[in-house]
């Protein structure tokens, strides 16, 4: 399904990224990169809490759909700036982490 | 002239939720001296409350104690601070008191957090909750404890929780450490395969210790004009004749060469 169709239904705020035409083909939850290095798909939507600049780093590498950084967390400059440079695309969201992925299961995403 | 000092610079005390009750100054100097190490720090979680008492108790002994602590970063990441005076590890502190979350200690869960005189005398119960992360990213509390005349290094970078390469997965671009802790699990020889970007970084390797019998199982030997953190800051480098020699760890026998 569309990045930007989920976007719109949980309300987040994209900060980087496209805007159209990005396929979520599931998804993944971590704040330790170096399981999410080792779990995740690509095309996976990504929900984390952390906000640095590895994560960018980490979803360009995998070519996840999308990062959602979520409980109101919110990217640090230097994380924004590489997301902006590489077209990742990013969200925020006061919600918490907990909150999104159950709502991405119930619009049918899958881990 | 550098000369060989053995170290571990990675030490709890009592103040440490998460660590024995025996880990008192006297006993914790008796035990480094024991076991034949020169040069030992301090380093409690997000506090330097008992380094005086520790560095009281090594007074007129062969062993030299450096104040530090290990701080969490706001990603999850401990780092280890060391100074060379205990006020410098006192200001870090401040800082790190100040971006910590304004929680109180629950010592029924987590343990006490003990504050005690060199005689290990006990003086008061730390009340506010230090097993937890500040607010301060890696990068700040390294640039903190280096305008403090410090000296930061990432802890057990090789372990999954709380380590770097576990958290953060891979070098964070700019980070500016020359050195980095592993832990009794990894080898110096294991961290640079499974990392090359570690790049020329130095490696040393402490205890961690929580309890009396941890300290100095694992070790690092230096070449060293002094002990004091601008000699730790040389070694690093390797410069002017100043070193990290090897790293001792359980999975290693004998040192590991850092050549």
């Amino acid at each position: 399904m569309e990045l930007q169709t989920l976007a719109k239904e949980l309300n987040l705020v994209q900060v980087a990224g496209l805007k159209d035409g990005v396929e979520v083909t599931g998804g993944y939850t971590s704040d330790l990169m170096s399981d999410v290095l080792g779990q995740a798909k690509k095309g996976d939507v990504w929900i984390t809490n952390q906000k640095h600049l590895n994560v960018i780093a980490v979803a360009s590498l995998l070519g996840l759909s999308g990062v959602i950084i979520a409980g109101g967390m919110k990217p640090d400059e230097n994380a924004l700036e590489k997301a902006q440079q590489e077209n990742v695309n990013v969200f925020v969201t006061d919600l918490s982490a907990f909150e999104v992925v159950g709502r991405l299961y119930s619009l049918g995403v899958r881990g | 002239m550098a000369a060989k000092y053995t170290a571990d610079l990675h030490i709890h005390t009592l103040l440490s939720p998460c660590a024995e009750i025996e880990m008192i100054p006297p006993l914790i100097v008796a035990q480094a001296v024991e076991i034949g190490l020169d040069l030992i720090a301090i380093t409690d979680h997000n506090s330097a409350e008992n380094v005086r008492a520790v560095m009281g108790a090594a007074a007129g002994s062969p062993l030299k104690v450096l104040p530090g602590l290990e701080v969490e970063s706001v990603e999850g990441v401990h780092v280890i601070c060391l100074f060379d005076k205990p006020e410098d590890a006192e200001s870090m502190q401040e800082l790190v008191y100040t971006s910590l979350p304004n929680l109180p200690n629950q010592s029924d869960k987590l343990g006490e957090q003990m504050v005690v005189t060199a005689e290990a005398e006990f003086v008061r119960y730390n009340e506010r909750l230090l097993l937890a992360s500040t607010m301060l990213s890696i990068d700040q509390i390294v640039d903190a404890a280096v305008e403090r005349s410090g000296i930061a290094v990432p802890a057990h970078v090789d372990r999954r929780g709380y380590g770097l390469y576990g958290v953060l997965g891979f070098w964070p671009e700019g980070l500016n450490c020359s050195a980095v802790e592993i832990s009794r699990r990894a080898t110096a020889e294991s961290i640079r395969q499974s990392h090359p970007d570690l790049g020329g970084r130095a490696i040393i390797s402490s205890s961690d210790a929580h309890m009396l019998m941890d300290i100095g199982l694992c070790r690092t030997t230096f070449q060293l004009e002094r002990r004091s953190v601008g000699e730790l800051r040389l070694a690093f480098e390797g410069k002017d004749g100043r070193s990290v020699e090897g790293c001792v760890t359980p999975s290693t026998v004998g040192a590991d060469s850092e050549a």
